[in-house]
């Protein structure tokens, strides 16, 4: 409750109002004296410090000057699954300069020049680099030099205010193209990395390909910094704080580097690819794409001459084939339709026991065109088993039709031809199974039968990519279940290791695929190489061990079929896809050679030494 | 002639009283406004974007300035009560759910406007006191000083749980003064002071690690150079290296070089002091000193007690933002964060502090309006 005050005479409110007035204005002034003394304080306090201590806080205030060193982690080391060196750091000398201790920039830099050529790219990463540090700091110039130009530029370093020569490690690959693909490698990171993530700009070298990007956030360890107090010189007086740098994790990969060694000498110097994968692990031993290129030179920063030649390259080094290119499968897709036909009781029960008569080629009722087979004189009565072996082309271009393009597409996509394998590589392709549904969505165009007997022996619109393909193969001859194609193998960190778990896989079993048509099919495919009749039965002769297989020979355009002289990039794709020990694989293979022409002639001999080397080094532990 | 003249003069007075503003407090602190955009400017490493800020939020503040001092205080008055109680809500708010800026949660996300509600609390606590006490005379009726204890102690210890004891502290003495100056006994004021004293060592276990260490720190600087004493060394020396002169504008070489963490905010008296020297020390204190005696000249003039009590301790509260930050940029206070007033960067302080030079324009000038 608030009381009103009572109502008092004038007079005496006036005397009351007089005092209470009173009251205040002495406070006001106590206040006010107060407040005075406060500022005389303040100001004796500033003349104590801006007068009488001017001096002795000048001379601290020249000397006192901090400098931020960045303490730059060690990348993480790669190895491979034998602990053999893949990926590793060297230490080497780079030429900076601190801007904000030099008088004239462009004079300086053309000094350096004479002695150390330098070229625009260098100068334009320069300047990049420059407007992102701070003047005190040094700014990186040349990342490698020889030690004829060190010599030269210490020599001149007293006539070169502001140019300091600072330890540097870069990223070196014994194996250069060898494991190119595989590994990838590192640049000093440029004006786009430095947007995305400005943390970047503290590290030497950040992963741009491969494996050195999939894995980049584990490599590259995280930064220490150094507040260094210095003098007007720039020389450290005192650490004042120090977080050490934290070292980048070690990887160990699934990757073999004998067995990727002798996969590049059997491809010699074709163009493609090469994968070796084991079925029961999903490790990938061997991973080849040709022609592969040196991953050295992009950790160093190379000339942009360099770069240009690598680039504009027609065999394309740079383009890793086993992970993005798109091939049509050809015939390596028939042992897959074999399954499809032994899972689909209604057809394969209606068949006659002789199987079906190849006269060589193959006509749609009711339509005029033939579509042929490789052998124009025909195979007779050919059976799944015999189809598979001699790769006919008129088997299954007369059950495709029966079977229907859903059911094959349905089917082909379990797996996974239509969709990335998720292997831990950036940038995989996903390959092409083409459906009617997909076709007038893409082109607006509604199916034809023809387009379903082609697909039947992987022509036509139907891609996949090498990775791709040798997956697939791993799933059909390990029934189904697997693991995720992959490279990690142990995450190895200064203190303890991980091992990598890669994701098991299955084919859903809603598609009834019997138990014993798995075998069926891998018997089909071993005597493909070791068959009389086998495509690849040459291959069979020269081996000392039992292995199975398919042949592919895709066509990149459809050619006359008698014509003989045609360019070589119009050549076919040689395909091979193979597996060993024949009864109880334990590796796969998928071969591609561009415009290799044959896959018994060509692809299949590169897929024998691969693994025939594989079984040796098995054999041997 | 000559009374012509003079008659002129005073109509001329007029015009600026008739739309409520005080002209000459108007000048002195347009002068401190832009020399403090200078000095941010330089501080802020030539930043042009972040002086426009700066710029824009003073240019708010002016605004709120003269629509202060076009309401009469009884205005203030009447609601001074539901502005209270719903800042205090506020407070409490901003301790269950504020946005934490730097491990204390300080700021109001209204989604347009992040603001400190503690910051407003300066403004508003006296005259919530003021409005409670303004009735009595030299005697003060217990249970409003009881209400008026709780009034300031309440807020003081939601700002200090946030935890802002530069804030809480500011807060308090806001209230204190306008309790002093409703007159307040002697033997009131000796005896909180003394329950204060005894109380110490208790708030000293209540203290955020991190304050204790500024408190130790302050009490010893050059034990730890290199943790929180290093701060206060380099403002030193920053100050100290300035001389008479000082280095120039944009040529501090200490602050430029980051030694002198918070330079655009809390520190930013060290950079002018290095950089203006003494003598921009002693100009930048004069005319805070000007703006006291003005406003303690409003205050004293004022017919109305309500007026004279928040005139008062409005400007104390000013007074208190300009000591403690001078204080404890040189070292002569441990560090607790409070901005240097119409200068530091930072939006809450400078337009509530503008905000309340608006309510003693208004003093000032409704109160000629009632006389002419």
């Amino acid at each position: 409750m608030i009381k009103a005050p009572k109502r008092q005479p004038l007079r005496d409110a006036f005397l009351d109002r007089s005092h209470d007035r009173k009251i205040f204005t002495l406070r006001l002034f106590l206040l006010t004296a107060i407040i005075l003394a406060s500022f005389i304080m303040l100001i004796a306090h500033m003349y104590r410090l801006q007068i009488t201590d001017h001096s002795q806080y000048i001379t601290k205030s020249s000397r006192n000057r901090i400098r931020i060193n960045i303490l730059p982690p060690p990348r993480g080391l790669i190895y491979d699954r034998k602990g053999k060196l893949l990926a590793h750091n060297q230490a080497t000398i780079r030429i900076s300069i601190i801007p904000e201790d030099t008088d004239n920039l462009n004079q300086l830099l053309e000094k350096i020049s004479s002695s150390v050529p330098l070229d625009s790219s260098v100068l334009k990463r320069f300047h990049e680099r420059r407007k992102m540090i701070r003047g005190s700091e040094p700014v990186p110039l040349l990342y490698h030099i020889t030690d004829q130009q060190l010599a030269t530029l210490s020599v001149d370093l007293a006539n070169l205010p502001g140019v300091v020569l600072e330890s540097h490690i870069i990223r070196h690959y014994p194996n250069k193209e060898t494991m190119a693909h595989v590994i990838g490698y590192v640049s000093i990171p440029d004006a786009t990395d430095l947007r995305q993530e400005p943390e970047n700009l503290h590290y030497g070298s950040i992963g741009k390909q491969g494996i050195e990007k999939y894995y980049d956030k584990l490599l590259k360890g995280s930064v220490g910094m150094q507040q260094v107090e210095v003098d007007a010189h720039g020389r450290p007086v005192r650490v004042l704080q120090e977080t050490p740098p934290e070292a980048g994790a070690d990887l160990h990969l699934t990757i073999d580097l004998d067995l990727q060694e002798a996969a590049v000498n059997a491809m010699g110097d074709y163009t493609g690819a090469a994968i070796l994968l084991e079925p029961d692990s999903g490790n990938l031993l061997v991973f080849v794409s040709q022609p592969g290129f040196d991953p050295n030179l992009f950790s160093s920063g190379m000339k942009s001459s360099q770069y240009r030649k690598l680039s504009s390259d027609p065999l394309h080094p740079l383009f890793n084939r086993a992970l993005k290119g798109r091939y049509p499968p050809g015939s390596i897709i028939k042992p897959f339709m074999g399954l499809l036909l032994l899972s689909t009781p209604e057809i394969r029960e209606a068949m006659n026991p002789r199987g079906i008569y190849c006269p060589g080629h193959y006509r749609i009722p009711n339509y005029k065109r033939p579509y042929y087979d490789w052998k124009r004189q025909g195979h007779g009565w050919t059976t799944l088993n015999k189809a598979i072996e001699e790769s006919c082309d008129v088997f299954f271009y007369s059950i495709s039709l029966k079977l229907g393009i859903e059911r094959i597409s349905s089917f082909l996509n379990l797996f996974y031809l239509n969709q990335k394998t998720g292997v831990d590589l950036p940038g995989e392709v996903s390959g092409l199974i083409p459906s009617p549904e997909w076709k007038s969505r893409r082109m607006n165009k509604s199916w034809f039968p023809g387009e379903t007997v082609i697909t039947a022996i992987g022509q036509g619109y139907m891609l996949t990519t090498p990775l791709q393909s040798a997956f697939a193969t791993a799933l059909l001859l390990s029934k189904g279940k697997g693991y995720q194609p992959h490279f990690l193998a142990k995450v190895g960190g200064a203190r303890k290791t991980t091992s990598h778990h890669a994701l098991p896989i299955q084919i859903s079993s809603e598609n009834k695929i019997p138990p014993w048509a798995w075998g069926q099919i891998q018997q089909a495919m071993v005597n493909v190489v070791h068959g009389k009749h086998g495509t690849a039965r040459g291959l069979g002769k020269e081996l000392d061990f039992m292995m199975g297989g398919k042949t592919g020979t895709a066509q990149v355009v459809a050619l006359p079929q008698d014509e003989v002289k045609h360019p070589p990039t119009l050549e076919d794709h040689a395909w091979f896809i193979g597996f060993a020990p024949a009864q109880q694989p334990e590796a796969v293979v998928a071969i591609l050679v561009e415009h290799g022409g044959s896959g018994s002639k060509v692809a299949a001999p590169i897929a024998g030494k691969i693994l025939q080397a594989y079984m040796k080094q098995k054999n041997a532990s | 002639m000559p009374r012509k003249e003079h008659q002129f003069a005073l109509d001329e007075r007029h015009l600026l009283t008739q739309v409520h503003i005080d002209g000459i407090l108007l000048f002195i602190l347009g002068l401190v406004l832009t020399s403090g955009l200078m000095i941010l400017y330089s501080a802020s490493e030539q930043n042009m974007h972040l002086v426009i800020r700066q710029g824009i939020r003073a240019g708010i503040g002016l605004v709120l300035m003269i629509l202060m001092a076009q309401l009469p205080t009884t205005a203030l008055r009447r609601y001074s009560p539901a502005i209270f109680g719903g800042l205090l809500l506020t407070l409490l708010l901003v301790l269950l759910t504020g946005d934490a800026s730097k491990g204390a949660q300080r700021w109001l996300d209204l989604g347009f406007v992040r603001f400190q509600p503690s910051e407003l609390m300066k403004v508003v606590l006296p005259l919530w006191i003021a409005t409670l006490l303004h009735r009595y005379r030299a005697i003060i009726p217990f249970e409003r000083f009881m209400a008026a204890g709780i009034s300031i102690i309440a807020p003081v210890l939601l700002i200090s749980m946030q935890p802002d004891l530069g804030t809480a502290i500011l807060v308090g003495s806001a209230g204190g003064m306008a309790l002093f100056f409703s007159g307040l006994s002697w033997r009131y004021i000796i005896g909180i002071s003394a329950l204060g004293c005894a109380m110490m060592p208790l708030g000293w276990h209540h203290l955020q690690p991190y304050q204790r260490q500024r408190i130790t720190t302050f009490l010893d600087l050059e034990k730890d150079p290199l943790g929180s004493g290093y701060q206060i060394l380099q403002s030193r020396i920053a100050i100290g290296s300035g001389g008479w002169q000082g280095k120039g504008w944009l040529q501090g070489t200490q602050s430029h070089l980051d030694f002198l963490p918070e330079r655009t905010t809390d520190f930013i008296f060290s950079v002018m002091a290095e950089e203006w020297g003494l003598q921009g020390v002693l100009a930048l204190l004069s005319a805070y000193f000007a703006i006291i005696l003005r406003c303690f000249y409003i205050s004293m003039k004022a017919e109305d007690r309500f007026d004279r009590i928040i005139g008062a301790s409005l400007t104390f509260t000013f007074f208190s933002y300009l000591f403690i930050n001078i204080a404890m940029v040189t070292g002569m206070l441990p560090v607790v964060g409070v901005p240097l007033p119409l200068i530091s960067y930072g939006g809450t302080s400078i337009v509530t502090i503008l905000a309340s030079f608006g309510i003693l324009m208004s003093i000032q000038t409704h109160k000629q309006r009632k006389l002419f």
